[in-house]
């Protein structure tokens, strides 16, 4: 580890902005090692995530698809393209975002709104989230998140942005990020809707937007919260069904008890990796947003709680990049990619041990997807990148 | 502004970080708490909805008889169930299909059950075998067979009224099947299968038996010969006189225990639903009759008992007598001056009119209510009714003067023989009952019913005295057809006309007759009551000769000692005839039959025709004077005349008057000693119906372990037993060792 002065920190009075990075050639900071610490604890949940993707869903894809391997396969792709992008990105310097910002943002924004056209958007489970390339699936809301993140930290660390002011400053990234929160909402996709506001909220944080408005915006918004959830049947009833599963246990909080019965009956141990019952059928989604469920299940308290650490893991070494980032925009990205995938992990387990009301986030690496997990991997990429110019 | 903003934002980064740290741990918390805590319940909770039971029922009980004979037995058959979440939509038609074909039920009304949401349903319960064979063959997709126990009645009507029936589900409904329905029943196991969220059977999954525990075998107090006894007579009086109905009991006065109890209309507890309801309503304890002269006994033990008259006070009868009211006549034109005794025996309403005022309300009363009549007996049997009597507070002379004689006061039958039974047992009541033993499938003793006494009710001496009383009836009385030669015999007879909504009708009677024997030591209280018989009604010739000839075939068959001298002497002296043809299961109407001179040449020894075919019997039989009935000629059954005789009665050697007709049982697994040993017979790859009828007809039982056809059986074939010996027989599933496989459908 190298240590520097702390006059050497590259970051200045005034605000965030970033004197010395705000121009063409800088830095010229020799780039250090990367934190393979931190690689080594995203690719363990990776690993674990695969084979747990297996044994969740042998059974389904056996029954859906005639090949216990369908989901497997499909994983184990999504995953070997996520490490090629993560490497990628891994040596692709982080300020050059900078400049792709808006374009990021823009690209993002137009996906999000193809996605809603008819002709462009895949509709599967009454959801119109995907966009298709041939074999290939798009989730522009996965793509989405990142973008906002980035160009956030674009923004909030732009000289002379003014984080401290509420109309100029806290309010502009609130209103971009409802703008996309809207947009994934027509999909619908609630989850990842929240992560994007969920993301906004902490890097204005991060960037030292005043608390007090940002508590002012969230109770403002709580009851626009409420509002969605109410005015949506399913939502509601996903709600009610939180506060009470058994009330309705063959319908609204079928989801929540069938994940309860698993935790519960993997104990300490677990039943064995393989042995789950609930995978079986019971619980649905029990490779994507319940595979947590299953880990329980199968691996018991001792394998739960290893994901656990492996994300306190993360979220240390996330942090510690954030802290010791070489400028105010690394510092907010790493910030912001760090938060965003935590949020998910935060939120998903909350849901799958009957913690918050089912939302529909994945658990990041572990659950199966492929848009989420290669956009996953592309932000630990962007991480490990500013890990190597650290400070600290 | 702040003026270290980079330090803020990385004072804001641990904050996150903190945050984070803390809801992870909150997190691990909460994970620990549903593992550890709530754990064992959720994983309780998660097996049971992953569960779906296939009910297996427990072996019912056997009902044996008071000698071990089987009344009802059960025997293991197949029901046809589905899981309608096995079954795929696409198999929906194919499966409703074929098993309508098999089944013989409609297509639509299976697809209802095939598509019902649950998790299991009966699709046909109780199927034959080879219903069952084709079921399995077909391997349908979420239909499969659980064994189920069927109770068979091996003889058939046999006894009915006491049995009673059960439900398709085993429960009791009615008789002794309901009333001992806990004990019988025992507790239904299941096989727990855990099944995934659409029916299929998880692999390696938990399959669990938990094994039904079969229920009590019940020896009942009744015989099963005295029941047959009764039961012919029964339909011989019903074809006879046409009568709407009859009925009887038999009770062993000294513990109450029921050796018989029949009635007529019967049916088959095998198939009752082909017969109509109300023959399964069982009259000796559901209704209440008007018993006439029957009641007069207790009247009498009454006056006796109070010391108001001796058994030599003298009763006037000038054919009526007045009281305040009303004229009351006796049956006859005048029985002039006769002793107490006399006027039992002439059965003389004015004498008991007399007698009636004489006790008052408050005596009488007093005992009719210690004779039992006011409340129910407590027999094992369901829906015991009771007999409807006047208010003791306003009753008027008048209805007091008819009530001493048996009229407008009903009682129960079984209340009735209870009663006269107390006079037969020097005084003391006993509660009647029909369940001796009720013994575990190990044949240890669970209960064991005792006689109970409920009063002394008159005393030995007053009991004696009317028993005395009672025998002159059947002597030189009213009741001369009941008399059994060589026995001492009590009994009343008994004409009361039936009143339809309080008003009397005419021409429709009950005859009855109600007694027992011997009088010096009574074995066998009987009562028969005839409803509406047809061209006679008079309790003395319609109830009294089926009573004597009963009463003949039951204490030889009890193998009661004849009565001593005096009685006998008694019978010389009067000249009493002996209503000879009417015994032992004579064909011709018994009050046809003219009395005869009991004498040697008409004594015959019963020859042994055990072991004989029917055929041969029947020769053996005619040869020695002596008729033989092995069923067809009471019930018309059809006979196979090479079926062997099991089981005689009157047993060889003893001696019987000419003509009497000996009793062959065919196949009864009875007493050791009547009955030979036999071959087992290799059953193997028999079905367990197969198995049932082939072990049945040489008359071994069946136990059945298992289900499918028969592989290893205990004792093997060949061992030489005796009859009634349990056979084991372990059944196996044909090909029980392929697994179902389930090839799920291709997208
Ligand atoms: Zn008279």
């Amino acid at each position: 580890m190298r240590k520097r002065p702390a006059a050497e920190r590259r970051f200045n009075a005034g605000g965030i902005a970033d004197r010395a990075l705000g121009t063409r050639d800088l830095p010229k900071i020799e780039a250090g090692p990367t934190d393979y610490s931190l690689l080594v604890a995203v690719i363990l949940l990776l690993g674990l995530g695969i084979v747990m993707v297996f044994s969740a869903s042998a059974v389904m894809a056996m029954t859906n698809f005639n090949d216990p391997f369908y989901f497997l396969k499909r994983q184990a792709v999504w995953a070997l393209i996520g490490l090629l992008g993560m490497t990628v990105l891994m040596n692709f310097d982080y300020w050059h975002y900078k400049k792709l910002a808006p374009a990021i943002i823009v690209l993002s924004i137009t996906l999000l709104v193809a996605v809603l056209l008819p002709g462009i958007g895949r509709i599967s489970h009454g959801a119109r989230r995907w966009i298709g390339f041939g074999p290939l699936t798009l989730t522009p809301s996965e793509p989405a998140k990142m973008a906002m993140v980035i160009y956030l930290a674009y923004l909030l660390s732009s000289k002379g942005y003014k984080i401290k002011t509420f109309f100029r400053g806290v309010l502009p990234p609130v209103l971009l990020g409802l703008g996309m929160f809207a947009l994934i909402l027509q999909q619908p996709d609630l989850g990842t809707g929240l992560t994007v506001m969920g993301s906004t909220f902490i890097m204005l944080f991060s960037a030292g937007a005043k608390i007090w408005h940002l508590l002012g915006l969230i109770g403002m918004g709580i009851p626009g919260v409420f509002a969605a959830i109410f005015m949506e049947e399913y939502r509601r009833e996903r709600f009610l069904a939180f506060l009470d599963p058994w009330a309705d246990p063959r319908g609204s909080g079928y989801h929540i008890i069938q994940s309860l019965y698993a935790l519960g009956s993997g104990g300490p141990f677990g039943l064995g990796l393989g042995k789950s019952r609930q995978k079986f059928l019971y619980l649905p989604e029990m490779h994507t947003d319940f595979i947590f469920a299953i880990i329980g299940e199968e691996l018991g308290f001792v394998g739960a709680m290893l994901v656990i650490i492996l994300f306190f893991f993360f979220a240390w070494r996330g942090y510690r990049i954030a802290m010791n980032a070489p400028d105010g925009f690394s510092c907010l990205l790493s910030c912001g990619l760090t938060s965003m995938i935590l949020i998910q992990a935060l939120v998903n387990i909350g849901v799958v041990t009957g913690t918050l009301p089912i939302t529909g986030i994945p658990l990041p690496f572990l659950s199966f997807g492929g848009s989420s997990l290669v956009f996953t991997l592309a932000s630990v990429g962007i991480l490990l990148n500013i890990s190597r110019y650290c400070t600290g | 502004m702040p003026s270290s903003t980079g330090l803020d934002l990385r004072r804001r980064a641990l904050l996150l970080f903190s945050v984070t740290s803390v809801c992870l741990f909150g997190l691990l918390i909460r994970l620990g708490y549903i593992q550890f805590v709530l754990g064992a319940e959720l994983s309780e909770k998660a097996l049971d909805a992953r569960m779906q039971e296939v009910p297996v029922e427990a072996r019912r009980g056997v009902i044996y008889d008071r000698k071990g004979r089987e009344l009802a037995i059960s025997a293991t058959v197949d029901s046809v169930f589905a899981i309608p979440a096995q079954i795929k939509p696409k198999d929906l038609d194919r499966v409703a299909l074929a098993l309508s074909e098999v089944l013989g039920i409609p297509k639509d009304r299976l697809l209802v059950n095939l598509t019902k949401p649950v998790s299991f349903v009966w699709i046909k319960r109780k199927v034959d075998e080879d219903t069952a064979k084709r079921i399995r063959d077909l391997d349908l997709p979420g239909i499969g067979l659980t064994p189920e126990t069927r109770r068979f009645y091996p003889k058939g009507n046999l006894a009915c009224h006491v049995l009673g029936i059960v439900g398709i589900d085993n429960q009791g409904l009615e008789g002794i099947e309901l009333v001992y329905d806990k004990a019988l029943r025992g507790n239904p196991g299941k096989i727990v299968v855990e099944f995934d969220a659409t029916g299929r059977k998880i692999p390696a999954a938990t399959h669990r038996y938990i094994a039904p525990e079969d229920g009590c075998n019940l020896m009942l107090t009744v015989d099963e010969v005295i029941q047959f006894m009764v039961e012919r007579e029964l339909d011989k009086l019903m074809s006879t006189y046409s009568a709407k109905g009859a009925c009887a009991v038999v009770m062993d006065p000294k513990t109450g225990e029921i050796l018989a109890l029949a009635a007529r209309p019967g049916y088959d507890p095998n198939e009752y639903a082909k017969f109509p309801d109300e023959y399964r309503r069982n009259p000796v304890i559901n209704d209440a009759f008007s018993p006439g002269s029957t009641f007069k006994p207790i009247t009498a033990a009454a006056v006796l008992e109070e010391g108001l008259v001796t058994k030599v006070s003298r009763f006037y009868c000038g054919g009526s007598v007045k009281v305040p009211g009303a004229t009351i006549s006796c049956w006859s034109s005048g029985h002039g001056s006769q002793t107490f005794v006399d006027a039992v025996k002439n059965s003389c309403n004015v004498a008991f009119v007399n007698m009636g005022l004489r006790l008052g309300p408050d005596l009488f009363y007093k005992y009719v209510k210690a004779f039992g009549l006011t409340q129910v007996t407590g027999i094992d049997l369901p829906g015991e009714a009771m007999g409807i009597m006047l208010e003791p507070g306003n009753i008027k002379p008048v209805d007091l003067a008819v009530m001493s004689f048996g009229q407008t006061l009903t009682v129960t039958p079984i209340q009735l023989l209870s009663a006269i039974s107390a006079i037969a047992n020097d005084g003391v009541l006993m509660k009647p009952h029909l369940v001796k033993e009720i013994r575990g499938l190990d044949g240890t003793l669970i209960k064991e019913v005792k006689p109970e006494a409920v009063r002394r009710v008159i005393s030995q001496e007053t009991a004696k005295d009317l028993a005395l009383a009672m025998e002159e009836v059947v002597k030189a009385g009213t009741g001369k057809q009941a008399y059994v030669p060589g026995y001492r015999i009590a009994g009343k007879t008994g004409t009361a006309q039936k009143s339809v909504g309080g008003k009397v009708v005419r021409d429709k009677h009950i005859s009855s007759f109600v007694g027992f024997g011997p009088v010096d030591d009574p074995k066998v209280a009987m009562l028969i009551m005839v409803d509406e018989p047809q061209g006679a009604y008079y309790g003395g010739q319609v109830a009294a000769p089926a009573f004597g000839s009963i009463m003949k075939d039951v204490l030889s068959y009890m193998e009661v000692p004849p009565s001593s001298e005096e009685g006998r002497e008694g019978d010389r002296l009067r000249g009493v005839g002996v209503p000879g043809a009417g015994m032992l299961g004579s064909t011709g109407a018994p009050q046809t039959k003219g009395p005869e001179e009991k004498g040697p040449e008409d004594t015959v020894e019963v020859p042994s025709v055990l072991n004989l075919t029917v055929e041969e019997a029947k020769r053996v039989a005619e040869t020695a004077g002596l008729g033989l009935d092995v069923g067809d000629q009471s019930s018309g059954e059809r006979i196979d005349p090479k079926s062997v005789i099991m089981e005689q009665i009157p047993p060889p050697g003893a001696l019987v008057s000419k003509g009497t007709v000996i009793i062959g049982f065919r196949t009864l697994a009875g007493s050791a000693e009547a009955v030979g040993k036999v071959s087992v017979p290799d059953i193997r790859g028999k079905t367990i119906r197969a198995v049932a009828d082939i072990l049945g007809e040489i008359g071994l039982r069946l136990d059945v372990k298992g289900s499918g056809v028969a592989r290893r059986q205990n004792p093997s074939p060949g061992t030489l037993v005796p009859r009634g010996t349990v056979i084991e027989v372990i059944f196996e599933e044909p090909g029980a060792e392929k697994p179902k496989t389930e090839t799920p459908a291709r997208e």
